[in-house]
């Protein structure tokens, strides 16, 4: 069938305003939908990244223990370590806990704390010299932890291994209480930061503000130790010991398999019994508790809410100025129909002149995105232009403006020719 | 002027001639409103109005070499810095500040974390605290005249007095919204409070919640509100490690270390009220730290606050995409007028044949966008509340409410206002150029 366009081109001429408006509406809705579900998938990922850690069998114990009364600085500190040190043996000497490990950070940490920058000390390794790859200094997060981190948490090696309990024991035995970090461990987000293959970071010596000179004896599989909306969140390096002496103290505990809830039970019931000056709270290891889960969730909700209310004011604004410009013509249509256009024809007429509105506004629309989406990148960590989402909204915005046009369309349709004699 | 009674008759008239045209555009324009709003509590409650406060505020800021914070959170370290360690000195750094005996106030503060429990030593039954330590509470060390210089309003009480100070007395303000946790926000001065296992007596409340971006300390903004301010001296006898140190060299793992080191972690503020105290400050600093070779400067309030002013974030985007959403609303509203002017138009003709001026025209459709934007404005002002409920609950990206202010109605009001009146003006303007010829010779 071939199409008589000079209709649809004269409406335009006539109406250049109207027609302009639909066409920036299109591009106004595809921007906005567009950006709103970028942003929403950044969110949504960043809530539900997983830990890498097992979960199913981690236990979080959280304690507090007060600085003891009238005791001196060093002697206050002692109190402290000694009875995080106690508590530990009390949790590792539990039937149902396989082992304990120490840490000052987990990923459901939601207060603040500042990165650092980690710097390879003298010459690295020779895989590293020749990577290129491989970046001098890189942004890390630094989690303090024991010798027993590995199997607490479930840590899969990539290379080398955790050191000797004789590496890394200070003089009472108890990692936590080294003065000075005795080993690293890198995940492989970092090493691979740090030396481009991760396995050449095995020997090297790493520097920071923070620490001086550390061996790093391992590097493992990425888990993530901290908030996931925070940039480089698997970029961790576990120290092990040289933790600051602090009130709060962590520990990961692995029950053993299908024992969590007794490990739970037990573990609150024993430190509870053993001393009633500090706090103690212990809890299942559920990241989906984390507040970086929360805000992810809670902010992808929102953002679809308003993608979602923005798809119907659109249609219902296009269908509302639709339906009053297919009134407006009901003349017009009804002389063409008079001339011998069928049904079809008008609805295939009103349908063209959408589209024509919504490819152009879509073109606009996607131009405007990837404008927005550079400001975007420079307040969203490592977002990513998703082109499903783009093709999402485009999707949308089509299918609503086809809908808002067929309605109307086909009531001009039923249109019968003799109104346009009754007008004449 | 005086015809306005007259259009504005004729404009409602019209309104009700199109109930369901007129519906659609009320509802377009306050559910952008609404939307909109979201992003402007966040935006105010960021980079809002800022206090009055003393003009004579100085802080002393100390080069910080902060290259892993900028390439963490900016990506880059060629930008000139302007992150929150350069508003803080180390330790030692304050104590030599503090004793130089010439601003009329001087404040220290930092900020840790410490067991805060009613006197029973019940923890806290709220889930606003952190997901990991039930007992923890943001814990913020000051001087007493913390609460004068930046102008912290008191419900209840006062602050602890300098003689509290001198005999050791154990004093603590509350944050307003311990005060709702512990003591359901009524007036608790006067009883005990337990801090790290001490018995603490309440001296004061605070009236409001703590502002996101705390001018005091800027380095903790984001990270939740203050729950409890206690007299600065006892850090020490606490031991309390700071929530955010920023290392410059490593440290040992014991706090005597850290109060020995060059971390930078506490915010220092001075009032230097006459020009004769700035001078004797700026010979002060010169004699102690210019001898050292430290680099320095004196800020005062504008400065600082040039210095620290907040980068663009997330909130700055989603205010600019639902301005953007706002003002497609605008191009729908313009569409559905002018799509209304056009089925008018023989009405209009008969009007401008009848000897209407197209000013009487004009003005006629800019009322009737009017009466809608303000009906409009009102109902998408009313949706921002729910909207901000559902935020704090579903959200919740720290403890600080959004929370609709006076300033935040008003903008939402004048936003709407101004988006349809804004959308109606082409319209408007189409149909006042509509020629009586055209309708006359269509009759």
């Amino acid at each position: 069938m071939a199409l008589d366009v000079g209709p649809l081109v004269r409406t335009i001429r006539r109406r250049p305003g109207i027609w302009a408006l639909m066409v920036l509406e299109v591009a106004v809705g595809v921007t906005t939908i567009g950006s709103l579900l970028i942003s929403g998938a950044w969110y949504g990922e960043g809530g539900q990244q997983p830990s890498g850690l097992d979960e199913p069998n981690l236990v979080l114990i959280s304690t507090y223990t007060p600085s003891p009364a009238g005791l001196d600085p060093t002697a206050a500190e002692r109190a402290v370590r000694a009875r995080e040190r106690a508590d530990r043996r009390i949790v590792r000497a539990l039937p149902d806990v396989e082992a304990a490990a120490w840490v000052t950070s987990t990923i459901l940490e939601d207060h603040w704390t500042y990165p650092t920058l980690l710097s390879v000390v003298g010459a690295a390794p020779a895989a590293a010299r020749s990577s290129s790859a491989a970046a001098p200094e890189a942004v890390a997060w630094l989690t303090y932890t024991d010798g027993e981190v590995a199997r607490a948490l479930g840590l899969r090696f990539l290379a080398g291994e955790m050191p000797a309990r004789a590496v890394i024991a200070d003089a009472d035995g108890d990692p936590a209480l080294g003065e000075r970090p005795a080993a690293a461990v890198l995940t492989r987000c970092l090493a691979a930061r740090l030396f481009g293959d991760p396995r050449a970071a095995v020997g090297a010596h790493l520097t920071s503000s923070r620490i001086a000179d550390v061996p790093v004896r391992a590097v493992v599989e990425d888990v993530t130790m901290r908030m996931a909306l925070m940039p480089y969140p698997r970029c961790t390096a576990f120290l092990i010991g040289g933790a600051p002496v602090d009130h709060e103290a962590r520990m990961i505990v692995r029950a053993r398999p299908g024992r969590r809830d007794a490990a739970v039970a037990a573990a609150a019931e024993a430190l509870a019994r053993a001393s009633a000056q500090r706090r103690a709270d212990v809890r299942a290891f559920d990241s989906t508790t984390g507040a970086h889960h929360r805000i992810g969730f809670g902010l992808l909700r929102l953002l679809g809410f308003f993608g979602v209310m923005v798809a119907l004011i659109a249609l219902l604004g296009a269908l509302a100025a639709t339906s009053f410009l297919v009134a407006q013509r009901t003349r017009q249509i009804g002389i063409r129909r008079a001339l011998g256009a069928t049904r079809g024809d008008i609805v295939t007429y009103f349908l063209l002149e959408s589209a024509i509105a919504a490819v152009m506004g879509s073109i606009i629309g996607v131009v405007a995105t990837v404008a927005l989406f550079a400001v975007m990148r420079t307040v969203f960590h490592a977002i990513r232009f998703n082109f499903a989402l783009m093709l999402l909204a485009l999707a949308t915005l089509w299918v609503g403006t086809i809908v808002a046009t067929l309605i109307p369309a086909l009531r001009a349709a039923r249109v019968s020719p003799s109104v346009a004699g009754r007008s004449l | 002027m005086r015809l306005i009674p007259y259009h504005t008759r004729l404009a409602w008239r019209s309104l009700r001639r199109d109930p369901g045209l007129s519906a659609t555009i009320v509802i377009v324009l306050a559910v952008a409103a609404c939307i909109f709003s979201t992003a402007l509590i966040h935006y105010l409650r960021l980079y809002g109005p800022r206090p009055e406060l003393s003009p004579g505020l100085h802080q002393v800021e100390i080069g910080v070499d902060d290259r892993t914070l900028r390439l963490a959170f900016v990506g880059s370290t060629a930008a000139p810095s302007r992150l929150a360690p350069h508003t803080r000195v180390s330790f030692s750094n304050y104590q030599v500040l503090a004793a130089s005996g010439i601003p009329a106030r001087q404040m220290a503060t930092f900020r840790s974390r410490l067991w805060v429990a009613s006197d029973g030593g019940a923890a806290i039954s709220t889930g606003i605290v952190s997901s990991e330590l039930a007992c923890a509470r943001n814990a913020r060390f000051v001087d007493a005249a913390f609460f004068t210089m930046f102008s912290q309003r008191l419900r209840w009480g006062s602050p602890w007095s300098r003689e509290d100070e001198v005999a050791d007395r154990p004093r603590v303000v509350l944050g307003r919204r311990l005060n709702e946790d512990l003591f359901s926000g009524d007036d608790s001065t006067g009883q005990t409070v337990r801090i790290d296992g001490r018995p603490y007596v309440v001296s004061g409340v605070l009236a409001d919640d703590a502002p996101v971006n705390a001018e005091w300390d800027p380095a903790a903004a984001g990270g939740g509100q203050d729950a409890v301010y206690l007299p600065f001296a006892d850090q020490q006898r606490l031991q309390a490690w700071p929530e955010t140190p920023y290392y410059l060299t490593p440290v040992g793992p014991h706090h005597e270390e850290l109060l020995k080191s060059d971390a930078v972690f506490v915010t220092f503020w001075v009032d230097l009220v006459t020009p004769e105290q700035r001078a004797a400050y700026q010979r002060y600093l010169a004699a102690e730290l210019g001898r050292r070779g430290l680099r320095y400067r004196l800020r005062d309030l504008a400065d600082w606050r040039e210095m620290v002013k907040i980068p663009p974030s997330v909130i700055s985007f989603f205010t600019l995409l639902t301005l953007i959403i706002f003002a497609g609303s605008g191009l729908i509203v313009a569409r559905l007028l002018l799509a209304k002017g056009l089925v008018r138009g023989d009405e209009l003709g008969v009007f401008r044949a009848l000897g209407a001026p197209r000013g009487a025209l004009f003005w006629r459709q800019i009322i009737e966008a009017t009466l809608l934007s303000a009906i409009a404005a009102a109902l998408g002002t009313l949706l921002a509340f729910p909207q901000a409920a559902f935020y704090n609950r579903f959200v919740r990206d720290n403890d600080i409410p959004l929370r609709m202010s006076w300033l935040a109605v008003a903008l939402i009001f004048a936003a709407t206002m101004a988006v349809g009146i804004g959308s109606a003006l082409y319209p408007s303007w189409i149909a006042s150029r509509r020629r009586p010829t055209m309708t006359l010779g269509r009759a």
